[in-house]
């Protein structure tokens, strides 16, 4: 159908994310089969061509003698002096960026960025829609920094003009503090970088203690409603909920964002319902209001929190923020 | 005589596909992804009769399955039916009265007007009901009806309307309103995720507020199409020859028109916009019960259903606790089948 072809297009990012737990694996085992055999037959001659080339490029690496870092997807950064012109495509790398002390380098964000406050006087190249690429060009960025690893033909684009790109991707709180490092090593604040992940760090361990030995809530986080969908054991949501003391009953479900069946819900039962504020029209009463929700213990006990979307939807330095938020909403005890 | 047999065949086909209905009901509202033993699920529905329902027992059943069969299973299953049937029956009267294969309910830009008057609610937030039909489906309504309106009047030449301009200004409308769809949500980018799990369509938690609302306009509107069957069936034979044999062409072409937009808005105005169903299952019903609308129209109809319900049943518990959308699985079983009917039954076409 024509729309839905136009919405797939137009959801991007997002759409991609949400869509991947459809993708089964033996599809892509086969498509990366056939990938495989199509490069043996058609690049049978091309080896030896390439080769040199790649030679070449790790000898000037060396020679140069300049830090060098390797991005989620295989790009490799490589700066004689740390940029000073950076563009960010997703608000958690430019939180990262301000929260190193990079933030006086960004000269383009997304319209999504509104955090914290000085972003919104920098200048918005593009949203998860797409990104205004005339444009990136012309503010001459030495750095462009993906969240994921971009679209090929734009990322090409960017190359050609001589602007390098990273590429981003953490789901974990670990890949988190590992991506603000990197970040950190690219802009030339390592030491700040260092000191931000220590304090996180710090703070996790601390929140993590509180909620040691309390008993183990069985914990539901909705990232839609329609139709149901649940964070799924491969979200850092799914992380921060048995880090802050809960068990997700979506932890079976496949991938990062999948559709939940209601009747699982009901069955399941969880005891306190999570989900982000991210609609005005979402509230507790609303939620209360589904049909078949009234029998959910964390429906029946007032156990439903909306949480700060724009926070926890971002994997940047806000992230303990986030635990924190959700160890209040599971263990309320824990808050005096 | 020989049209006398023909009518009780028919109304023996009717019977049969009827109880099919009623079996795939009964089946399906037993199974779905929580462990409830189908005994149970059928006291629940028999407690809820008025009179029978005091002597079920239904101590034994915990009130989290009580609800799950209640408020979520049985009104889902219900609303595959009325959904399904709107559909098939919208897509076989679209496709005879514009003699054309590839028709469907969304032909004449009802998915594009609905989009858009849902999109229109969902960014202006219009949350008002009325009638307990919630502010995007009234919208949702709207917006299909000025879609055909307009269609209509642009195909129009002078006071007889050609299929040909007619199908042509579908595509030219249902294009133009699907771009200010796109610029709308590339605008209120916010709402975008809204907009578009509202058009991939979905019956799941629509509780029953839907059915209670809408059944009896729905099934009023397909009883009213039915009498137009036998319209359609001359209007086939060339709409000159329909002209002379006394039925008036152009009105017959609003009223289905109308019909059909009608039954097909109230079907997407809550269930989104499902494909696949009104374009193949009167295809697949042609195939099998020939090419009459009066025993076409109403086969279709139940025929959507019978497919509707399964496919959601799949949709629901194939890889639970997850779902899949459940147009993916309407195309998944209904375009396999299709071919190998097209492939049997070529010489029928």
């Amino acid at each position: 159908m024509y729309f839905t072809k136009i919405a797939h297009l137009l959801m991007g990012f997002n759409y991609e994310k949400k869509e991947r737990f459809i993708v089964k694996k033996g599809i892509v085992l086969l498509l990366i089969m056939m990938f495989a055999v199509g490069l043996l037959a058609g690049c049978s001659t091309e080896p030896e061509t390439v080769e040199p080339e790649e030679q070449q490029e790790q000898e000037e690496v060396s020679e140069g003698n300049v830090d060098e870092i390797m991005d989620d997807f295989g790009n490799t950064i490589t700066f004689e002096n740390p940029p000073e012109r950076i563009i960010s495509l997703a608000p958690s790398n430019t939180e990262i960026l301000f929260a190193i002390g990079a933030g006086d380098k960004v000269v383009g964000v997304t319209s999504y960025d509104d955090y914290p406050e000085e972003v919104l006087d920098i200048e918005k190249i593009g949203d998860f829609n797409g990104i205004n690429l005339e444009r990136i060009i012309e503010l001459e960025p030495d750095l462009v920094i993906n969240y994921g690893d971009g679209v090929t033909e734009e990322n090409e684009r960017l190359l050609e003009a001589g602007i390098q790109i990273a590429g981003f991707e953490p789901e974990s709180i670990e890949e988190i503090t590992d991506t603000i490092l990197r970040i950190g090593e690219i802009t030339g604040h390592k030491q700040e970088a260092l000191d931000l992940v220590d304090e996180m760090l710090a703070q996790e361990a601390e929140l993590v203690e509180k909620v040691q030995g309390l008993e183990k809530k069985t914990v539901f986080y909705e990232i839609w409603h329609e139709p149901l969908m649940a964070a799924g054991p491969g979200s850092f949501i799914d992380q921060l909920i048995s880090l802050a003391g809960g068990e997700n009953v979506a932890k079976d479900a496949d991938g990062d964002y999948p559709q939940f069946d209601l009747e699982q819900l009901i069955e399941r039962n969880p005891e306190v319902y999570l989900t982000a504020n991210d609609l005005p029209e979402k509230t507790v009463e609303s939620i209360k209001e589904r049909p078949g929700f009234s029998e959910i213990d964390a429906i029946k006990n007032d156990r439903i929190y909306l949480i700060d979307g724009n926070i926890i939807s971002r994997p940047g330095p806000r992230i303990i923020q986030a635990l924190e938020m959700i160890v209040e909403a599971i263990h309320p005890e824990v808050k005096n | 005589m020989k049209g006398k047999v023909r009518i009780k065949s028919y109304g023996f086909t009717m019977l049969i596909l009827f109880i099919l209905l009623i079996l795939m009901i009964g089946t399906t509202s037993t199974i779905g992804s929580a462990s409830i033993s189908p005994i149970d699920v059928y006291k629940v529905v028999v407690s809820k009769i008025p009179v029978v329902g005091g002597l079920i027992d239904i101590d034994s059943i915990t009130s989290s399955q009580h609800s799950i069969i209640w408020s979520v299973r049985l009104p889902r299953v219900l609303l595959g039916v009325i959904v399904g049937a709107g559909l098939s029956i919208s897509g076989a009267s679209f496709q005879g009265l514009l003699k054309n294969p590839m028709a469907d309910p969304y032909i004449l830009g009802i998915s594009s007007g609905a989009a858009l008057g849902a999109a229109i609610a969902i960014i202006m937030k219009l949350e008002a009901a009325f009638m307990g039909f919630s502010g995007i489906s009234i919208m949702a309504f709207i917006g299909a009806l000025i879609a055909v309106t307009l269609v209509y009047n642009i195909g129009r030449i002078r006071s007889h309307v050609p299929v040909t301009t007619l199908l042509l200004a579908g595509v030219a409308v249902g294009q133009f309103l699907t771009a200010i769809t796109s610029l709308l949500m590339v605008i209120y980018n916010r709402d975008m995720t809204k907009i578009i799990y509202w058009t991939l369509g979905s019956l799941a938690g629509k509780g029953w507020n839907p059915i209670t609302t809408m059944s009896i306009p729905l099934i009023a509107a397909m009883g009213i199409l039915l009498f137009f069957s036998r319209d359609i069936n001359i209007m086939l034979t060339g709409e000159e020859s329909a002209k002379s044999l006394g039925v008036n062409v152009e009105r017959i072409k609003v009223y289905v028109l109308l019909l059909g937009t009608f039954i097909t808005s109230m079907a997407v105005s809550v269930s989104g916009i499902i494909g696949f169903v009104g374009l193949i299952i009167p295809h697949i019903v042609r195939l099998i019960v020939g090419p009459d609308h009066r025993i076409l129209l109403p086969a279709s109809a139940i025929v959507g259903s019978i497919f509707m319900v399964f496919t959601d049943t799949i949709a629901r518990t194939v890889i639970s606790p997850m779902e899949i959308p459940v147009g993916i699985i309407t195309a998944i079983f209904g375009g396999p089948f299709f071919i190998y009917l097209l492939r049997s039954k070529k010489k029928a076409l």
